[in-house]
């Protein structure tokens, strides 16, 4: 569903450029649940923005279900990160003096998703992530897990087919990103294709493949023992 | 369906702004009341002089003696009482009356003033519109037999007895030259229209026959008619039918200045309309200003929000939405302002109307270009920084600090 041919990235400031991805060349399927790592610099974020199409590459080749992304416009490219794809970012980036529930619904309301229908998915969606008694709280009335579970109902309520994890732990206690992995695991198991970033080894572990970034290119990409074992264990 | 989510994020964002949209507001506020004010008090000022016009101006005539021809005024191109027979008599003629006034010196009691005594026949009052409040205009038998009468307004027999029934009371009237004891025998209502009134300045005026006033004056010689046309005929065409009629009369009508007041309404008219365009357009660059106003404020939240942008776009808003969302903002804060402007002005515009007893209008005219003004206010100075924040990359928005 994902395919990625020799993309690359280079940032120009003034005379200075920076090459962030180096033609990197990733085939992702329907359903996976991919960790990427790597040191900091190395191109992660990059990767993540160009695949959740808020980003365009320098060079290089993006299919996303069959359609090739480079010839898209700027509003093609807002109607798949509307319906397609769903992004929680490591700051969380929900909207100030907005209502969780106000929050989730803001992506059907450019769906064109009527009110009634908005209100009720977003309600499920937010019970679903266990915020159910929190609907209108304002963001700076949640703690970070919260918050960052408020993201993740925004996220996953035009039923996206990629959700696209940027450091979602990364300002998060151990619990609260344990709760917030746990969210990601079952979202997977309905079938969502997971692609998520992490600095925590441990994190990383959860999924079924880890690819690493160093200097804007792979490194390595290979299955999850753990995971691996886990399946193949017949216990 | 969209425009309404948007709608209600532009009122709370306003609304969550109190202090800064009002100040964002203030310019357009004053130059929409400024120009409110003005349209009013114009309009008023119209109102008043049509009014007065139609109750005591159409179809009336003056002739006057020309003073600023080649050739000097002489005796003979004075009115007599024959010349106004004949001109009362004509067919256009509703009525015609002689007219000589002066400035006289009246004094009862203690009491003095000065006003403008005018010597006339006694169909004046079919000439001009009089109307008195108490007792009676002057009779034929005042002129023919000379009587010592006069008709006051009421301004001046207030000035003279502090009150309004002074009738049968003498009062002595003086040119300077000579002196007389004339009669109350009505008081002349004011004028409806404020603006004739406050044209008047504080003086007051006085009818009295104009045999008393050749007396008087020590005259028996007219400068002006004043007369009132046939409602059928043409004001213009009368006049000029009346100048051959003292033409037969062995006048010479080169030195007769005929003027009617429907054109010296209208010149007023024309006077008002323009000083009341000019100021408007002159109010109307605060408009300017507050556009401009609104303009910066946007520009600073485009700014403030760029985050929020970059969330918007990151989870699917086209360029569409965001520059609706900033638009809109913009046309609310113009419209609100254009309103209050609107209110204010109206209030303000008002209150002096009524200082001046003018009628107060408020035109359908005047609010829907307000309102019209203020939408094109909104629209011109809020598009640029809504298209700013629409153009907005959203990776780089999202990094915004
Ligand atoms: N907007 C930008 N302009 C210039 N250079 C940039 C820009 N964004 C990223 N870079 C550079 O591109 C490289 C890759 O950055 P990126 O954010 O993808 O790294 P990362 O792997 O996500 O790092 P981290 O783990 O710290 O988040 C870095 O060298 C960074 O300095
Ligand atoms: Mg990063």
């Amino acid at each position: 569903m994902i395919e990625i041919k020799n993309l690359s990235k280079i940032y120009k400031t003034g005379n200075i450029s920076v090459t962030a991805l180096k033609n990197v060349t990733l085939k992702i399927e329907k359903g996976e649940f991919v960790g990427i790592m790597g040191p900091s610099g190395s191109g992660k974020s990059t990767f993540m923005n160009i695949i959740g199409c808020l980003d365009r590459p320098t060079s290089g080749l993006y299919v996303l279900d069959d359609k090739t992304i480079e010839n898209m416009s700027d509003n093609e490219l807002a109607e798949v990160r509307n319906n397609k794809i769903g992004f929680v970012f490591q700051s969380f980036n929900l909207l100030p003096r907005t209502s969780a529930l106000k929050n989730v619904e803001l992506p059907m309301v450019y769906a064109k998703v009527s009110a009634k229908e908005r209100r009720s998915r977003a309600l499920e969606a937010l019970d679903w992530v266990g915020l159910g008694d929190r609907t209108h709280h304002n963001p700076n009335e949640l703690s970070g897990g919260q918050k960052q579970r408020v993201a993740i109902a925004r996220s996953l309520v035009n039923q996206p087919a990629i959700i696209l994890a940027d450091e979602p732990t990364g300002n998060l206690d151990t619990k609260s990103g344990e709760e917030v992995m746990e969210i990601f695991k079952k979202l997977n198991k309905d079938g969502v294709t997971i692609i998520l970033v992490t600095h925590e080894r441990d994190i990383a572990e959860q999924s079924k493949r880890i690819v690493t970034f160093r200097d804007g290119e792979i490194i390595s990409d290979e299955l999850n023992d753990r995971e691996a074992k886990l399946k193949s264990d017949p216990a | 369906m969209v425009l309404i989510e948007i709608l209600k994020v532009s009122v709370q964002n306003i609304w969550s702004n109190k202090m800064r949209s009002i100040l964002t507001m203030l310019g357009l506020i004053i130059g929409i009341m400024a120009v409110v004010i003005i349209t009013t008090l114009g309009n008023a000022a119209q109102a008043d002089i049509y009014s007065a016009f139609n109750e005591e101006g159409k179809g009336k005539i003056n002739i006057n003696l020309n003073y600023n021809t080649e050739r000097p005024v002489q005796y003979r191109d004075f009115f007599t009482e024959d010349d106004v027979s004949a001109v009362d008599s004509h067919e256009d003629v509703l009525a015609a009356s002689a007219e000589i006034t002066r400035w006289v010196t009246l004094n009862y009691g203690n009491e003095e003033t000065t006003i403008n005594l005018l010597g006339v026949n006694s169909n004046y009052n079919e000439v001009e519109s009089i109307e008195v409040s108490r007792g009676r205009f002057l009779t034929e038998e005042d002129v023919r037999g000379r009587r010592n009468v006069i008709i006051i307004d009421e301004r001046t027999a207030m000035t003279l007895f502090d009150t309004l029934d002074c009738i049968g009371e003498k009062i002595s009237v003086t040119t300077g030259y000579f002196t007389a004891e004339l009669m109350v025998v009505g008081v002349d209502k004011l004028s409806d229209s404020a603006i004739l009134n406050m044209a008047m300045g504080n003086y007051g005026y006085g009818y009295t026959p104009i045999t008393i006033a050749s007396r008087m004056y020590y005259t028996d010689r007219y400068p002006r008619l004043m007369v009132h046309v046939n409602e059928l005929v043409d004001v213009d065409s009368a006049g000029g039918r009346i100048l051959t009629l003292l033409e037969r009369r062995n006048k010479d009508s080169e030195i007769y200045r005929v003027s009617n007041r429907e054109s010296e309404f209208k010149q007023v008219n024309q006077v008002i309309n323009t000083l009341t365009t000019i100021i408007s357009g002159i109010a109307a660059i605060s408009l300017l200003v507050g556009g401009i106003g609104i303009m910066n404020i946007m520009l600073v939240s485009v700014t403030e929000r760029t985050r929020e942008v970059g969330i918007k776009k990151a989870i699917g808003a086209k360029r569409g939405v965001i520059l609706l969302q900033f638009l809109l903002e913009a046309i609310i804060l113009s419209v609100l302002g254009g309103l209050l402007g609107l209110a204010i002005g109206s209030a303000i515009g008002y209150g002096m109307v009524s200082m001046f007893k003018l009628p107060f209008i408020i035109s359908s005219n005047s609010i829907t270009m307000a309102f019209i003004f203020s939408i094109l206010v909104g629209v011109i100075f809020g598009v640029y920084p809504a298209n700013k924040a629409s153009k907005m990359d959203p990776i780089n928005a999202l990094r915004y600090e």
